[in-house]
């Protein structure tokens, strides 16, 4: 048991992460002056059926306005293709599920490299570290990686800054703000070319802070979380799911009861009709947290209203990272804390204690556990725990057979060293493992990968009686 | 006060604060940052206050409150010094329960963690804790309770009367 001692103790340590004085003074001088860029009032959804008023009474004229523009610009849509760009004008999407990516050893053929710095960032900028409105880039350009060489085979201008990507099977999908709203676009695969087309969907912009986006794996619903207002109480979680082709949307809202609770990723499964989500709870021990399914076909506009894939509770003892394959039937989880999380109940490296960052792998219906990979310590390194371990997969096949993830092994520094961190993206395939070292550079950051995405951000505890290994 | 007074004198202390509130190098760069410019911005009226440095703590309570959770793909960086294989045993073990500890810290509910931060960092009593955060002192004592029993803290010992 611990006592407050320990936790002021431990406040203490983190006082080393303190911010420079000197350069925090230097740059507040340089940009103090600068207006903070006035915050966007947010639109509550309402009942389902009443859903965003505005935008519902546009519908119909949206959709009228889409189905002119596309019989009208038929020809003309399909050229405004530009390698290496979007060039000034996006047509609004009115096609169809784009044809699969092709393949590359079993995996997608392409992924949609996301470097940051703004992902998670509100339209309003309120959350980007300070930089001004005026500072914020109106365009950003992002790659396209093949996955067999790791080289950019186009690149694809958007007009904003990107806060959210994401892959159906066969397109790529991107969250933009511009104008403190954020738009939604598509990016067409380079087929054969370097040439990329990059299309505005026909979905409302939203002045709401956009949490993640997950494009269906036929491209043809885009789910959005985002954050609303609520009356007079804080902003609550609330889920749109849009059509690509119409902008028509659905929402789903956070019970009361659940106000300050938040969604993580999300991920479709298989059919593109049941999203799965972790639903952070607002308390310590929260009965609502975990990773849910919602059948987005089921009547009703509860966000909470679907199965629990795995119960869980804020606390230690968990898996912080984890991915559901889109079949739905296996989990994989990166082990983020042991149950009491001390020295005992560690597993053993060269005689060390090290159990996190292992991952393990568990069936969704009998939660039958194997671990699926554990990285060893870096050569002459005294092991300690968080020094090796694996992160969320970058992909998986429908049933988890094939994954690929990135992992790390980590040399503290010394007086005389620098530390240094070794990556590795390790494709899993029937017991056999390959390290495709061209792709190690993307580790950091998103890379949308069709088909898949991680789940992470929420701590959803094991099944009782899961059988945690005590050495490898 | 000027802002270059404060600066001097109070400004260490509010990084410090960012620092543990967020538990990140980099998140405490952004709040410190982002609510500092802010501040510095307006310091015409903040000046006036009778506890600039207070407001300025609510400011980045507020913007901290604000984030929601990140969760961009990142590799740890690992510990940051080196363990000699040597080192005492009970040495590592501390050091291990404080790592575990802290990650279990990071993991707790915003709101709570900035309760404990200002209760057991900054020795701030309840009624003080909730102006700072605008709930009521109950409110303060329900987010503690709560964190405290997901970090399995006994309370019994080293409790202070609070108010």
């Amino acid at each position: 048991m611990r006592d407050e001692d320990d936790l002021r103790a431990a406040w203490r340590t983190l006082e080393r992460h303190t911010p420079d004085a000197d350069r925090m003074l230097a740059t507040i001088r340089a940009r103090g002056r600068t207006a903070a860029p006035p915050r966007p009032g947010r639109r509550w959804p309402g009942p389902a059926g009443r859903a965003a008023a505005w935008p519902r009474r546009m519908a119909p004229l949206a959709v009228a306005a889409a189905v002119i523009l596309t019989v009208a610009a038929a020809g003309l849509v399909a050229k405004m293709v530009v390698p290496g760009s979007a060039g000034t004008g996006w047509p609004e999407r009115v096609s169809t599920a784009a044809p699969p990516f092709p393949t590359w050893d079993g995996l997608p053929g392409y992924f949609m490299a996301d470097p940051g710095p703004f992902e998670g960032a509100e339209p309003s900028g309120t959350n980007l570290g300070g930089t001004p409105a005026s500072q914020l880039p109106r365009a950003q350009s992002l790659p396209i990686i093949a996955t067999s060489t790791g080289q950019a085979v186009a690149t694809v201008r958007l007009p904003g800054y990107v806060t959210a990507i994401s892959a159906s099977a066969g397109a790529f999908f991107a969250a933009v703000v511009s104008h403190g709203a954020a738009s939604f676009y598509e990016v067409g695969p380079p087929h054969g070319s370097t040439r990329a087309t990059v299309t505005r969907l026909p979905i409302p912009a939203d002045a709401a802070p956009i949490g993640y986006i997950a494009a269906s794996p036929d491209g043809r619903k885009l789910a959005i979380s985002t954050m609303v207002q609520h009356g007079n109480a804080d902003d609550i979680q609330n889920l749109v799911v849009a059509a690509t082709s119409t902008g028509a949307e659905r929402h789903w809202i956070t019970p009361a009861s659940d106000g300050q609770g938040s969604m993580g990723p999300m991920a479709w499964l298989a059919g593109g009709k049941t999203l799965a989500f972790n639903w952070d709870g607002p308390a310590a021990v929260s009965p609502s947290t975990g990773l849910r399914l919602l059948d987005t076909s089921a009547p009703g506009d509860n966000l909470l209203s679907g199965a629990f894939v795995l119960r869980g509770y804020n606390r230690a003892g968990s898996f912080d990272d984890y991915t559901i394959s889109p079949d739905g039937k296996v989990l994989l989880g990166v082990v983020s804390c042991l149950p009491g999380c001390g020295p005992s109940s560690l597993g053993t490296v060269q005689g060390h204690p090290d159990l996190l960052g292992w991952l393990i792998q568990f069936a969704a219906g009998t939660k039958a556990a194997i671990v699926r990979y554990a990285e060893p310590e870096l050569a002459g390194v005294a092991a300690s725990s968080g020094n090796s371990g694996c992160i969320d997969p970058m992909w998986l096949s429908a049933s988890a057979r094939t994954v690929l993830v990135p992992c790390f092994q980590h040399r503290p520094g010394t007086r005389q060293h620098k530390a240094v961190t070794v990556t590795h993206v390790f494709l899993f395939d029937r017991g056999k493992a390959t390290d495709l070292t061209w792709l190690d550079r993307f580790v950091n950051g998103e890379a949308a990968f069709p088909g898949v995405a991680f789940l992470g951000g929420g701590w959803v505890s094991p099944p009782p009686g899961y059988p945690y290994p005590s050495s490898r | 006060m000027t802002f270059e007074e404060f600066a001097a004198t109070r400004m260490p202390g509010v990084l410090r604060f960012a620092a543990v509130l967020t538990g990140d190098p980099a998140d405490a760069e952004d709040l410190a940052q982002e609510v500092l410019i802010r501040a510095y911005s307006r310091w015409g009226r903040i000046g006036g206050l009778d506890r600039p440095d207070l407001y300025v703590r609510k400011m980045m309570l507020n913007e901290y409150l604000s984030w929601r959770r990140r969760s961009t793909r990142q590799v740890p960086a690992g510990t940051e010094t080196s363990e000699p294989a040597s080192t005492a045993t009970d040495h590592a073990e501390q050091y291990i329960e404080r790592e575990a500890l802290l990650a279990e810290l990071g993991q707790l509910p915003q709101r709570q963690r900035a309760v404990l931060v200002l209760r057991y960092y900054e020795g701030r009593d309840d009624a003080e804790i909730a102006e700072l955060l605008g709930c009521s002192a109950g409110t303060v004592r329900s987010h503690a309770s709560r964190a405290l029993a997901a970090l399995r803290v006994d309370r019994t010992h080293g409790l202070r009367a609070r108010t």
